[in-house]
Parts: C-alpha cells; sequence; structure tokens
C-alpha cells in the first residue's frame, strides 16, 4: 500500500557520543497491518525528484496493535541524509509492505501438517544485515517460540563501537550463550566473519538435524552462508540485497539469478519475489 | 461536468486521456494496479516484447544520478510466445489503450513481430522501439539512421493494420531528419524521446558502476533536452507526438504540449510516486479551465504560435 506515516520517533541510535551514523525509525499508519518478518518498505525522502527514487529500508519491528513499524538505518547519501533531517511528528511516503518474507515457525503447529517446525534456528547477520534479522528475532520472542525452539544470534561487525550501537533490547532476551558476535578487528568476541562460529555450530552434531538458517549481509558473507549450509544439508533462507528503482517489480532492475525447474537459470526481483530466497534457488557463480 | 476534453485521437488509437505509461516502467501492467487503477492512463505502453527471450544485462542495472536515472535493464522479457500465452489475455480487461512495444535484431524480425500481433483484437496500437541504448546489435542502431529506422517502420507498416507508433532515439544529430524517415515510412504517431546514452563510474572500485558499462538515463535531467526535441520534430511532420522524458508534474507535461506533444509519457516518475498519472492529470486539467480552453487540441503546439 502506499501510506503516509506519522514519524514517532526519528532518532540516532546507540550511545549519543557513538551513533555510528545509525538511526532509528519508528512509523504509525497502515503498513504494519500487513507487514511480515524479512519484508521491506521504500520511503520516499523528498517531496522533490532529487534524489528522485524512493529509498528501500527493511522492517525491523512490527507492533500490529499499536500501527508501528520500526526501522533502522545508515546514513549514507543523499537520500539517508534528507531522511534523519526528517522532524517527529511528520508524515512520510511509505510503500509497502513490499516482497516476500522469511518462513515463519508456526504458533501452534498443526501437528498433521508436514511441514513441521525446524528444530532449531540460527540467524547469521552481517553488519547492518542484523536490521532485517531484528524482525523475525522478534516473532520468535513475541510468541514465545524461543522458548520450544532454540535460536541462536551470529552477528558479525566491522568493530565493538558498530555492535554497541547497532544492537537492541531483542539480543537481550535470548540467553546469553545464543548470541555469538564477531568483529573484524577483534575488538569485541570473535575476530573474524561470523561463517566461522558458523561452521563451528553446524559441525558440532547438527548434521541432519532439522537446523533451519536465516542470513541477511553482504552478498559475499550470504554466498558463505549457503555453501556452508548446503555442505552441512541444512536450509538457510537469505534476505538479498540490489540496487532497485520501483522496488514493485515493474521495471526489472533488481534481478538475481535462481535455479529454474529444467536445472537453468533464470532471474528473481530481489523486490518481489525476494528479498528473501531460499539459500538452495539463488545461483551465485557468474553473475549475471 | 468537466468542460474540458482530455481525449486523444491518433489515427485508431482511442484514449480517453492523454497520458501514457512508458514502456519499460509498468512492467505489462499489471504491477501497478494495487495503487492506480488502470483507467487513469489514456493508455499503457508494456516493455519491450522482442521474438524470443531475453534474460537482459548483468547487475547492477541501475544508477540513479542528480535528478536523473541511469538504466541498463538490457529489454529482459518473456519472449513472443510467452506474451501472448501468459499475458496478453489479460489485456481483455485493462480499462485502457494497450500500446504494445515491439524491438528486434532485424528487420525481418519486426516483421515477424508486427504481423502475428496484427490480429490479437485486445491491442490498441503498437510501439516500434528502435531506440533501445542498452543492447548490443538493433535496438538504437535502427533508430540511429534515417534510412534504417524507414525500413523498420515501413517492414511493421505493411504487416499490421494497427496504429503504429515509431519511438525514437534523442543519440541523434539531428531528431527531425529520423522523424520525418519514420513518418513517411508509415508511422501514425512518433514517440519522443527514448533515454539518453550515459555513465556513470564508481570511484571506489574505480570501474563503470552498471554491469553493461553504459545505461539510459530518463528523469527530470533529460527534460530539457525532449522539450526541445519534441519542439523541432513538431515543426517538421505532421504526425502527432507523444512526449516523454523527465514528465514527473503537470506542469512538465504542459509545457510539453506546448512545444508540440499530443500525448505526454510518465516513466521513471512513477517509480517515486505512483500516484503521479492522477495528480498529472487533475493539474492539466486545472491550467486548461483556468485558461478557457476547451480541448488539448488548442495547447498542443502553442509555444509556435508565439
Ligand atoms: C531490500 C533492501 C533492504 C534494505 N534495508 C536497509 C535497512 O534496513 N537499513 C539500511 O540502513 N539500509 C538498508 N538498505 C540499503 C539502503 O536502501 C541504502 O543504504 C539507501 O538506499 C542509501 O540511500 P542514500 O541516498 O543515502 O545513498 P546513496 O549511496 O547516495 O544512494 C544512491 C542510490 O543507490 C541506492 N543504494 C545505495 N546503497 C544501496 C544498497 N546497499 N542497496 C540498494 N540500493 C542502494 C539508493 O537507493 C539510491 O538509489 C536496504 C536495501 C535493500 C535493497
Ligand atoms: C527502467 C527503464 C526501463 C525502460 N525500458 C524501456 C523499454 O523496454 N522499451 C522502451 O521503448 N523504452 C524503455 N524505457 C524508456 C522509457 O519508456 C522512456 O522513453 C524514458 O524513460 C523517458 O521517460 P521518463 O523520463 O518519464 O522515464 C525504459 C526506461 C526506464 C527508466
Amino acid at each position: 500500500m502506499l501510506s503516509q506515516e506519522k514519524i514517532l520517533i526519528n532518532r540516532p541510535m546507540g550511545p549519543a557520543h557513538n551513533s555510528q551514523g545509525l538511526f532509528k525509525l519508528v512509523l504509525h499508519g497502515r503498513v504494519a497491518e500487513e507487514a511480515q518478518p524479512g519484508q521491506f518498505v521504500t520511503v520516499r525522502t523528498s517531496p522533490s525528484s532529487d534524489p528522485l527514487l524512493r529509498r528501500p529500508l527493511s522492517i525491523a519491528g512490527i507492533d500490529k496493535k499499536a500501527g508501528e513499524i520500526t526501522l533502522y538505518y545508515r546514513v549514507k547519501g543523499q537520500g539517508t541524509t534528507l531522511l534523519a533531517r526528517q522532524p517527529e511528528g511528520t508524515y512520510l511516503s511509505v510503500l509497502g509492505p513490499l516482497g516476500q518474507g522469511f518462513s515463519l515457525p508456526a504458533v501452534s503447529p498443526d501437528p498433521a501438517s508436514r511441514t513441521a517446525n525446524p528444530a532449531e534456528l540460527i540467524l547469521a547477520a552481517g553488519g547492518i544485515g542484523i536490521f532485517a534479522l531484528y524482525s523475525l528475532l522478534e516473532y520468535l520472542l513475541k510468541n514465545h517460540l524461543t522458548d520450544r525452539i532454540p535460536v541462536t544470534v551470529l552477528w558479525g561487525g566491522l568493530d565493538k563501537a558498530f555492535l554497541d550501537c547497532a544492537t537492541t533490547d531483542l539480543l537481550f532476551q535470548l540467553p546469553k550463550n545464543n548470541v555469538v558476535l564477531c568483529t573484524m578487528d577483534g575488538s569485541y568476541g570473535y575476530e573474524g566473519l561470523v561463517t566461522e562460529p558458523l561452521e563451528q555450530l553446524l559441525s558440532a552434531g547438527r548434521k541432519g538435524r532439522e537446523t533451519m538458517v536465516a542470513a541477511c549481509g553482504p552478498n559475499v558473507m550470504l554466498q558463505a552462508v549457503t555453501e556452508l549450509c548446503q555442505r552441512f544439508y541444512v536450509s538457510s533462507e537469505i534476505c538479498m540485497e540490489e540496487y532497485m528503482a520501483c522496488g514493485l517489480g515493474a521495471c526489472r532492475g533488481c534481478v538475481c539469478r535462481l535455479k529454474d525447474e529444467t536445472g537453468g537459470v533464470k532471474h528473481g526481483r530481489v523486490c518481489l519475489e525476494g528479498p528473501v530466497f531460499t539459500g538452495e534457488e539463488v545461483v551465485w557463480h557468474d553473475r549475471i | 461536468m468537466t468542460g474540458f476534453d482530455m481525449a486523444v485521437k491518433i489515427k485508431g488509437l482511442h484514449m480517453k486521456n492523454p497520458l501514457i505509461a512508458c514502456s519499460g516502467t509498468y512492467g505489462f501492467g499489471e504491477i501497478y494496479r494495487d495503487y492506480v487503477p488502470t483507467s487513469a492512463w489514456g493508455g499503457i505502453a508494456l516493455k519491450t516484447v522482442t521474438p524470443k527471450p531475453r534474460a537482459g544485462n548483468p547487475v547492477p542495472r541501475l544508477r540513479e544520478t542528480p535528478a536523473g536515472l541511469l538504466n541498463a535493464i538490457g529489454l529482459e522479457n518473456p519472449g513472443l510466445k510467452a506474451f501472448r500465452q501468459s499475458y496478453l489475455p489479460a489485456m481483455d480487461d485493462m480499462k485502457t489503450a494497450v500500446i504494445v512495444n515491439i524491438s528486434g535484431f532485424s528487420v525481418d524480425d519486426f516483421k515477424y513481430m508486427a504481423s502475428s500481433l496484427d490480429q490479437e483484437t485486445n491491442i490498441d496500437a503498437l510501439e516500434v522501439n528502435i531506440s533501445c541504448p542498452n543492447i548490443k546489435h538493433g535496438g538504437m542502431q535502427f533508430g540511429s539512421d534515417p534510412e534504417s529506422a524507414a525500413a523498420v517502420v515501413r517492414a511493421v507498416r505493411e504487416n499490421t493494420y494497427l496504429p503504429l507508433i515509431a519511438k525514437l532515439s534523442p543519440n541523434v544529430t539531428d531528431i527531425t531528419v529520423i522523424a520525418k524517415a519514420a513518418a513517411g515510412a508509415g508511422a501514425d504517431a512518433i514517440s519522443l524521446i527514448n533515454t539518453l546514452v550515459g555513465m556513470s563510474i564508481d570511484i571506489d572500485t574505480q570501474k563503470p558502476f552498471l554491469g553493461n558499462t553504459t545505461g539510459g538515463l530518463s528523469g527530470p535531467a533529460v527534460r530539457p533536452v525532449a522539450v526541445r526535441m519534441v519542439y523541432q520534430t513538431y515543426k517538421e511532420v505532421d504526425v502527432p507526438i507523444i512526449g516523454m522524458g523527465g514528465i514527473t508534474g503537470w506542469q512538465d507535461a504542459v509545457e510539453f504540449f506546448l512545444a508540440g506533444a499530443s500525448a505526454i509519457g510518465i516513466g521513471t516518475a512513477n517509480f517515486g510516486n505512483p500516484l503521479a498519472p492522477v495528480e498529472i492529470a487533475q493539474g492539466i486539467e486545472a491550467y486548461a479551465l483556468a485558461r478557457g480552453y476547451s480541448s488539448l487540441a488548442d495547447l498542443v503546439g502553442k509555444a509556435h504560435s508565439n
């Protein structure tokens, strides 16, 4: 839907002296009604034609009762700079919810259903990829699914300052051992990429268990995650990113390569058939 | 009661208003239906269809520039056969004029496309794309030279009774020469402009930003070029002109009518504002009423008479 949403909160994340250019944006309106974890919205950052295009942002939090969605964004260029200046209390043009989100474990699983809930969930995030996964984690916590399904978060960032800033209360609601943090510079947690602890987890006797991995981050990370998952026969869902113009599937700007039914390759639109795809269906080699 | 007649007739192409969704920005008309009724448009030009399916260009296919957009989609489309099977039947309830945009890589391709589509009853016009800058052969090459432009238009003309619109490329030295050739070969109308070839370089990687190296520029950045081309062409050819290139508000649309366009296309603006056609139609009407015009024809080409 195309909705004018009221800006309730638009402030830097994290401690005042360390906002890392990250902002929290809470919007009130109709988008929350239909929003699902893993979907995104596009927002118009200026009423003029410069910048021309809407900016895609993942839905990080959904409160259907209050009619609120939460987005987190990093100030990057012109569009997000303008967005950061939008005063609270004003209205923002929001298109969404858009795309296909993560498949969600059932809150009350039907024993007769053949699609059982996974025995275990691993959420793997790189950098601000955590924002898209927050919505999934929020769903799991809100519905008390974390009591029944072990959920582990693996999250890697540049350094401790980034993690401190981009973190939210959600992570503290998980048992401490179920949150594994990594930094590239070793200033906190594991030094290195999330794929290392992921490999350790997967190799520790999980092979063949109904483990499900949900991931969001840079393409190189997503590729490594899906390859690991395939090696351990674990299914995965990945949330992708690509430059987009319409955000609705009309312009075919944001395609990625997928396996087709006949063993060939077809295109999927990240905005419409994605942004969440199964790790098994994405073709990484020889970019189109 | 409006008192102002927005209807446009271009040969057999009857439109309730002069607004056309530009080819390539509106899919096959299905995408934006949740946001704007298709009936808001006078017509919808569908994404270019080619004889065979095309996978299109490597990503990134898009690069935003100041008030502009570079795209290099590469005519990704399902091909004529799948288009007829899977998409054409749905055109029955479009409630707007359906303009099928066709392209190819040889004169025979265009012939084949035209004769295959000629008998379809739910098509209101054919738009012949001899101006796509994002494919290696065919496309813009046909639109860069008056003889080949005429050869393509003639081939289509000889194979269809449908109203024929020739969509021209702005990437030429003198647009009026191509426009005259297309009109002379039997085009009922001329669409101006397709995108302007451009490129952008990523200063971090120090490589061209787009997967295709170059792309086509659209949006407000190209508008003055498009207005100039419509103005020049209006002087030289007698067939109606469909003006497009950077129209985002009703003021821009009016500018194109004054330059000589009988109808206008809205493309890139839909991406930022899906309600653009509704807002622009209202604005055109208010402008015309305020000045006491009774039909669009009163506005067309007015900038020439002063
Ligand atoms: C499905 C999806 C979800 C996203 N979710 C988030 C999120 O939750 N939080 C967040 O901070 N960022 C997110 N991004 C990235 C975000 O859209 C860009 O950072 C933002 O558009 C930058 O705009 P800008 O004008 O500030 O930057 P500029 O670099 O000036 O933007 C120039 C152009 O490039 C596009 N662009 C730039 N970076 C990206 C990118 N990484 N992906 C796609 N397009 C890009 C812009 O939209 C714009 O058209 C998401 C992207 C996608 C595709
Ligand atoms: C993403 C995109 C895809 C396009 N694809 C086509 C196409 O397939 N066929 C065509 O004739 N024109 C195509 N065009 C050109 C538009 O139809 C139009 O001529 C041009 O964009 C100028 O209008 P605008 O500034 O309103 O977008 C495309 C434009 C864009 C932005």
